[in-house]
């Protein structure tokens, strides 16, 4: 007995101080292989978009991983995967490390539409800044400035501005340059433009590592704020190309919403929810996992489309004109 | 399934027979017990890197022993950070998020086992437990499928091998007990690690448990090793040495791995 229980207790020592590594799986080494495989492997595994991107990622192994290996350091093997990653055009796909972070930036490909110098001086006039909503009766028209999701609209101060904003023919709400933050702020706006429950988008998830599982595409839909004012009368959205994720799920929204227009230029996209994932050698990486739907079941990835396109040239910013803004106006007043 | 429920009714039958003999009660005591516990995880949802780190741990816990049953109930619980081996602190700059984890465990168990057999120095138990672990990993590194976890809760079998023995002209007992899971549940992220927010209308809660399965020790191995050596102290209290060791893996959406060595004292007061 007395032998049986030594060994027993020897074996509970020895197995418990090392049978977890047995079961571990083996981890992969920090070396340009594995770093680029892990990537690779992880975004052909998760990455939502790929047959919207029309991009085939075996290939792109081909070209990158040779490239990779033959990396001499951090900085080189960086711009490699930074390059394959940006193949995406992703805004939401970013590779980080302590040096660099790659990014897509859509809005470079495309006119700026928005000046906030020009707003100031000729349009604005002594503006209220109700929290983060600045906010004025321009030419008898409601006004709206929204510069970022990221930071919280309370609805005290959105109470402030309908009010403020009531018997006026309608409002503008521009959120050109909003790059996004957290889409409950746009959904506190957005519950004040409805009269009834309103379905204002759709999305789907990528659930396996097959390139056909996805979940079923959810509906989502919006309750109007019954106990709050709303925003009354025409409303446009003003929407720039560096109008992106959470300023893209509010532009969404807006298609969905009867009396509700969006003007200016296309969103930038950036539909995907952005999920993260580990590199061996430390640096981190996010990438796109959702894929979101306009109410007519646009993927909005590449950008929610306007409904009245207006530019905004290099001559009218000099000129000190914001004919988006003037347009916007001039629809809310004539509702053409 | 079928298995499942076999094995629980077969368990429950043997533990059914097993109490029949009991005896009047004998002691109790209160225990508080702080220490440290060792963990790794390996999630694969998150990160194919083993993260690893010293979690501060606690420990209240209350046993009763008659002459044939042992019961114990436990409310265990660390805190304390996991890094990866690539973590250099000091070495990037302060903005960058390094490889590192804060990590919250928490396990509530509660075993009743029987005397199935007792010699002049030795005992064997053996009998169910049943056990809740709550167990979190938070990293803003992983966007948002920062918040990584498993929640889990198991009716388990456990058998204790009870020894006693003399060191230093001192009365000691040591213990060791085995625990495996019978069935329960076991609630993981989803495949991509991000909670439904964009669903506005869930509960962010109950969409941690969207990824909720029915676990048993076929698709759950959790095997938990519950050691200490006891010596008494003053006034009819006791005092334990504890030495657990615990590993887990669960394959869904993918691979998790997790283990945690834990050292401690226990000071146990007497209560009746």
């Amino acid at each position: 007995m007395k032998k049986f229980s030594s060994l027993l207790l020897m074996l509970i020592l020895l197995g418990s101080g090392a049978c977890e590594n047995l079961f571990y799986e083996s981890e992969k080494q920090n070396n340009n292989a594995d770093n680029f495989d892990v990537l690779w492997q992880a975004m052909k595994d998760r990455y939502a978009l790929f047959e919207y991107k029309k991009i085939n990622w075996d290939s792109i192994q081909t070209v990158y991983r040779p490239l990779a290996l033959q990396a001499k350091n951090d900085q080189e093997l960086y711009d490699v995967m930074a390059e394959m990653l940006n193949t995406l055009k992703d805004g939401h796909t970013n590779l980080r490390t302590p040096f660099d972070i790659s990014r897509y930036l859509p809005y470079l490909e495309a006119p700026a539409n928005y000046n906030f110098d020009v707003l100031e001086r000729n349009y604005l006039g002594d503006y209220r800044i109700t929290g983060f909503l600045l906010n004025q009766e321009i030419d008898g028209v409601g006004y709206i400035h929204y510069r970022s999701f990221a930071t919280p609209i309370l609805q005290s101060e959105l109470d402030f501005v309908a009010e403020r904003f009531k018997g006026l023919p309608g409002v503008i709400i521009d959120i050109r340059n909003n790059e996004g933050g957290n889409p409950e702020n746009g959904l506190k706006i957005a519950a004040r433009l409805i009269d009834e429950r309103t379905k204002v988008y759709s999305f789907k998830t990528k659930n396996g590592p097959g390139a056909d599982d996805y979940s079923d595409e959810k509906d989502i839909y919006l309750d109007p704020n019954e106990v709050n004012p709303h925003f009354e009368g025409r409303i446009v959205v003003l929407t720039n190309r560096k109008v992106y994720s959470a300023g893209s799920y509010f532009s969404a929204y807006i298609k969905g919403i009867p009396g509700a227009i969006l003007m200016g230029d296309d969103t930038g996209g950036g539909c995907g929810v952005p999920a993260g994932y580990d590199l061996p050698n430390g640096w981190y990486f996010n990438y796109s996992s959702t894929i979101g739907y306009t109410v007519d079941g646009l993927n909005f990835e590449g950008g929610v489309p306007v409904d009245i396109p207006v530019e905004m040239t290099e001559a009218d910013i000099a000129a000190g004109r914001d004919p988006i803004l003037e347009r916007a106006i001039e629809y809310i007043k004539t509702g053409k | 399934m079928k298995k499942v429920f076999t094995s629980c009714l077969v368990f429950l039958v043997v533990i059914s027979g097993v109490s029949l003999a009991q005896d009047s009660p004998k002691e109790s005591f209160w225990g508080i017990a702080v220490g440290i516990r060792s963990q790794n995880f390996q999630d694969q949802l998150v990160t194919q890197t083993k993260y690893s780190g010293g979690l501060l741990y606690f420990m209240i816990n209350h046993e009763k022993n008659k002459a044939n049953t042992w019961r114990k109930f436990n409310f265990e619980a660390g805190i304390g950070s996991m890094k990866s081996k690539a973590f250099e602190a000091g070495q990037v700059p302060a903005r960058y998020l390094q490889p590192s984890v804060k990590s919250y465990w928490n396990e509530i168990s509660y075993s009743h086992l029987f005397q199935i057999k007792s010699e002049e120095k030795s005992s064997f138990y053996v009998g169910p437990g049943i056990s809740n672990v709550i167990s979190v990993r938070y990293s803003p590194r992983w966007d948002n499928s920062q918040i990584n976890y498993e929640f889990t809760g198991n009716l388990q079998a456990e058998g204790r091998y009870l020894r006693a023995f003399e060191l230093w002209g001192k009365d000691m007992k040591a213990s060791f007990t085995l625990k495996l899971p019978i069935v329960g549940y076991i609630a993981r992220p989803g495949y991509s690690g991000v909670p439904e927010f964009l669903d506005h209308e869930k509960d962010f809660g109950s969409s941690l448990f969207d990824n909720t399965s029915v676990s048993w020790l076929g698709n759950f191995p959790r095997i938990q090793f519950d050691n200490y050596v006891e010596f008494p102290i003053a006034g009819g209290n006791k005092m334990q040495v504890i030495y657990n060791w615990e590993y887990y893996s669960f394959q869904s959406p993918v691979t998790v791995h997790s283990a945690a060595h834990t050292i401690g004292v226990n000071f146990l007061m007497k209560a009746k």
